[in-house]
Formats: C-alpha cells, structure tokens, sequence
C-alpha cells in the first residue's frame, strides 16, 4: 500500500505521527482510482445512496452491523469510508471493532498490527495506531488476536478516549462491527457508534433472526439490503410486469 | 414472482424430478418386451335390452357400445379369461415363456418378484391379470366394434383374439339357449292350460246344445248358449295367441346358434403389426413428463414455503417495517448493480 504527498488542503491538518505504510508519493486522481479498485463501483453507488439517506447534520460516525456473519457488512464499512473521501474529501478513518474474526486489515492488504487490542493498553495517542489506506482512508485495525478477550477489550475501548480523540481527529469515522447476533460484543459495539447501519443479506438471512437484531437494538436501524439480484431473466421479469 | 425466484435459484433441484421422470419413462419402456398387435372388425346387428324405442333416434346406446360392454364385463372374470387363454394359446405360451409374459414393473431385472404381475403367480394368475390389458374393444361407429389383442408374437395375439371371439360367441349363444329353453317350457305350460279350458268350454257348450236342440249352434236368442259361445271363442283367441308364442319361442331355441348378434367382418390376421415404440416412448414420456413437473412444482412450493429469508427491499419493509437505504444486488464479486431504495 503506498503512501501520498497528496495536495489535499485537508492533508495539511494530519497528524504528524500518522503512520505511513509507504513512502512513494502519489496524486490525488491516483489515490482515486486505487481506492476505486478495492470496491466495485456499483457498491461504491449504493453506499452513496444510502449515506444520502441516513446522514444528518451532526452525525460524522456510522457503525455497519449485520444480524449474521457473512452478510456484506466489511465491503459496505469500506465503502462507506471511501465514499465520504472520494465524494467530500473528508478524512475518514474505518474501525475494525469485529475482534474476533478482523477483515478489513486484509481487505486493505495491510497488517493486523497495531490495532485498538494494543491501543487500549495503554494512554496512547490514536494518531500512531492508523494506517493509510488509500487517499485519506484511514484504518484502525483490531489488532492481533484476542483469544476471546474481545468483550474486555470493547469494554476498555468504551471507558477509554479513543473514541473522543478519534471523531476529534477525523471528518468521519465508521465503524465495522461484529454482527448483532453470534458474538459476544456485537450489541456493546453497536452502542457505541452513532448511527446503526444494518446490512441484510437477502435470500439468506431469516426474517426472525434480523427482527431479533434490530429488536435488541436501542431503535430501529436503517438498512441496506444486499444480493438482491433477482435470478429470474430480465425477458420474464418484464413479462410478469416485475421490471420496467 | 416469489415461486419463480425459488424456482430459478434452485433450478438443478427443480429441473432434476422433471429430467428423472423423462428418463425413468423411457427406461421403462424401453425394457418392456416387444408387442405385437391382430385386429378384428365385428358387425354388430342386435337388439338392445331396454331399446324398444320407436325410431333409432330415440335409442340411448349403439348395439356396438353395447357389445363393448359385455366383453368388457367378461374380460374381467376369471373364468371367461381363462378360457380364452387355454383356447387361444396364451397359457401354453406362458408355460413354456415363464419369463418371456412379465411386462411393466416385472419386465425391469431385479423387479419381477416384486410385482404383482410377475412370474411369482401362477400362469393362471398371470392370465387373469394380463389379458384384459392384452385386449382393447373400440367401437369404430354404431354397428362396428375393432377387437385389438396384443401379444408377445403376432401368431399369438391372432390366436388370443380368434380364442376371444369364439368364448364370447359361445358365451352369448349359451345365454340366449338358456332363455329360449325358458321360454319354450314357460309357454308349452301355458299352450297346455289353454288348451285344457277351450276343451271343457267347448264340451260344456256341446252338452248345452244336446239338452236344447232348438238352440242354434251360436247360442242366438238363448242367453246361456250364447255365455257358453262367447267363452268358447276367447278361450280359442288366448290358445291361439299362446301357441303362437310358444312356436316363436321353439323357433328362437332351434335359432340359438346362429343370433351371436354379430358377424366377424375381418378375421384377426397372424401378421399382425408390431406396437410402435415410438408412439409409446412419447406417451410414456408424456407421463413421465407430467409427474416430473408435479413433484418439481412440489419441491419448489415447499421451497417457497420454507424460505422464510428477505427476499428485497420491499420485503423488508412490509415484514420488519424498516426504513431500507439502499439496495445492492450482489458483494462481493460477480456483477453488482446498486438500484434506489425505493425501485426495488
């Protein structure tokens, strides 16, 4: 992953110790097109849609839940952080809070350390545990292994000041979550990020088990709905007046 | 819509009762053993119990339709089965053929001894079973009635359906003896007794007469002669009638033989054609067709039923009633499509 000297006027306010995976210096429109590389385009479109939809004044962090694993939620989180930089310029940093089966890291080819699991030992700046992603996409990893510690470490993150100094530091901050159900942090770290977005995946997620996830949370969150390609032909479709 | 999708995303489960109907079909008919098939035309000219209306028009049923009825009936007896397969051939052949008669499931290897049908029976059994499927009565029109027999051989299926039309003419004959006989004996009692009361009103007159010669012969101008007369000439009128009956009913007895009610107009021929497989591979696959879809419209109703997953936005609106942001139709990999919210 490499690293950029980019023009950004919102560059001129990173934090001297941000960490630099590289030293290669790249143009914005480069930053662009390999940030445009880790995800579709077409996902790329529907995270705009929905950050049309759920974002209001105020509100610089979200949080991507699922009620099961496997439903999507890693790919929208990043989306959602690249889109808040390619489309506003906002510095974005995307926290991988699911520590018992951390993707991002590997999503953005970088390593797993450091990550909030070393972070919340100690009075740390945030600053010097994230790495550049892409442009100004900035991950907070997990960090190694927890060995089934996660609910201590999501419990220290929450007394500690992380989070201040995170949303202090950045335009946005989203947060990739553990899912709602099947993991022991999965509510907890839903709590503590500001806006809820949960990811369904359709064709594959009970009805039950996402009513049961959005019942345990505080209200009602709103959604994105993932895989709905139909595998009806088009030609039928438009023959029973499903598509225009 | 929802029937479809099921239908589509498990199409390989949908498609397989579909293709395994097709093929168990034509496996089946493929190891049934080659049939042959002799036909016979009959005449059909009799009267119809119950057809005593004034015109044909007026008739409910076709002296054909008729017949057809009466080998149907027949056919499904043992005995008259039986006596069609000793007289044309069948249970010899069997005896000799243990194997060569199994047909359906019997003909399958490994399936005989568990059908029916199979070798485990007797040959008697076997004749009973078979033959009302060996033999096919159509009515070509109101006076024609075709007999099919089918047979491993055409020699064969020629002799079953000769051996057919002789047991069944055989039948019809010993039936109508039986009521002609019935007929002649209730009316020969009947002549009797009249003739036993014109005699004793015709003596009684003749005494009358003797005691009264100045009466005339008929009676005129005495009332007793004339009661006597009067007596004498019904009783005389009711033994004619009676005779006459009796004579008819003697006639049709000396006539059995000959009132089948039908003549062979084309005699079942031993080169008789062999039964198209073509023909039965379509019907067979029509079936097989048919039951596939069934249970495929089945499986995916049950699949349709069970999935209890959100299928779209509007799915989740309606059940959940959440707000939905958006709508990607697939991530990662594969082609993926964002669509708004509210188009889905």
């Amino acid at each position: 992953m490499s690293t950029e000297a980019v023009s950004s006027p919102r560059l001129a306010r990173l934090h001297p110790g941000a960490r630099k995976a590289g030293s290669a210096s790249v143009s914005r429109a480069e930053a662009a097109a390999q940030a445009r590389r880790l995800v579709p385009g077409e996902l790329l479109d529907g995270c705009r849609q929905a950050l049309q939809r759920v974002a209001a004044p105020g509100v610089r962090s979200y949080g991507i839940t699922s009620s099961i694993r496997g439903e999507g939620r890693t790919s929208v989180a990043l989306g959602f952080a690249l889109v808040e930089w390619l489309d506003h310029e906002r510095r974005t940093v995307v926290v991988d809070l699911d520590f018992e089966a951390p993707e991002l890291h590997r999503r953005l080819d970088l390593p797993d350390s450091p990550g909030i699991s070393e972070l919340v030992e100690g009075h740390n700046n945030v600053e010097d545990f994230l790495q550049r992603a892409v442009g100004d996409v900035w991950l907070l990893s997990a960090g190694p292994s927890l060995d089934g510690d996660a609910p201590r470490c999501l419990s220290r993150l929450a007394q500690s000041t992380v989070m201040s100094q995170l949303v202090e530091w950045a335009d946005t901050v989203v947060f990739d979550l553990p899912p709602i159900l099947g993991t022991p942090t999965g509510l907890e770290a839903a709590r503590l990020c500001g806006t809820p977005v949960m990811v369904i995946r359709a064709g594959v997620t009970p009805l039950a088990r996402i009513k049961e996830a959005t019942d345990a949370l505080p209200a009602p969150p709103p959604v994105i709905v993932n895989g709905v390609s139909s595998s009806v032909p088009r030609w039928l479709r438009r023959m029973m007046g499903d598509v225009q | 819509m929802r029937f479809l999708e099921t239908f589509f995303r498990h199409r390989i489960v949908a498609i397989l009762p579909v293709v395994l109907g097709l093929a168990v079909a034509a496996g089946y008919v493929l190891v049934q053993p080659r049939q042959y098939t002799s036909t016979a035309s009959l005449w059909v000219d009799l009267t119809v119990p119950g057809n005593a209306a004034a015109s044909a028009a007026e008739q409910y049923e076709d002296p054909s339709t008729y017949l057809q009825s009466q080998i149907q009936e027949l056919l499904a007896t043992r005995s008259f089965a039986l006596a069609v397969g000793q007289s044309g051939g069948l249970i010899s052949y069997l005896q000799d053929h243990p194997q060569s008669g199994a047909s359906g499931l019997a003909a399958i290897p490994g399936l005989g001894a568990l059908s029916s049908s199979g070798s485990a029976g007797s040959v008697d059994d076997r004749v009973a079973a078979d033959l009302p499927n060996m033999v096919s009565v159509v009515t070509a029109g109101p006076q024609v009635l075709n007999l099919v027999v089918s047979g491993p051989s055409p020699q064969l299926a020629a002799a079953v359906a000769r051996a057919l039309i002789r047991e069944f003419t055989s039948q019809v004959v010993t039936a109508a003896q039986s009521d002609d006989q019935t007929s002649v004996s209730y009316y020969g009692q009947q002549v009797a007794q009249a003739q036993l009361s014109l005699q004793q009103a015709q003596q009684q007159l003749t005494e009358y007469l003797a005691a009264h010669p100045k009466v005339p012969a008929d009676g005129t101008g005495d009332a007793t002669a004339t009661e006597l007369y009067e007596a004498v000439q019904i009783d005389q009128t009711s033994y004619q009638s009676l005779l006459s009956q009796y004579q008819q009913a003697q006639l049709d007895l000396a006539n059995a033989k000959s009132q089948s009610g039908f003549e062979v107009m084309d005699a079942p021929a031993a080169g008789g054609t062999a039964v198209s497989i073509t023909k039965k591979l379509v019907e067979a696959g029509a079936a097989g067709l048919l039951i596939g879809l069934l249970v495929s419209a089945l499986i995916v109703t049950g699949l349709t039923w069970a999935d209890r997953t959100a299928r779209d936005a509007a799915d989740v609106r309606r059940v959940l009633g959440l707000e939905v942001a958006a709508s990607i139709e697939q991530i990662p990999g594969g082609t993926v499509t964002s669509t708004p919210a509210g188009e889905t």
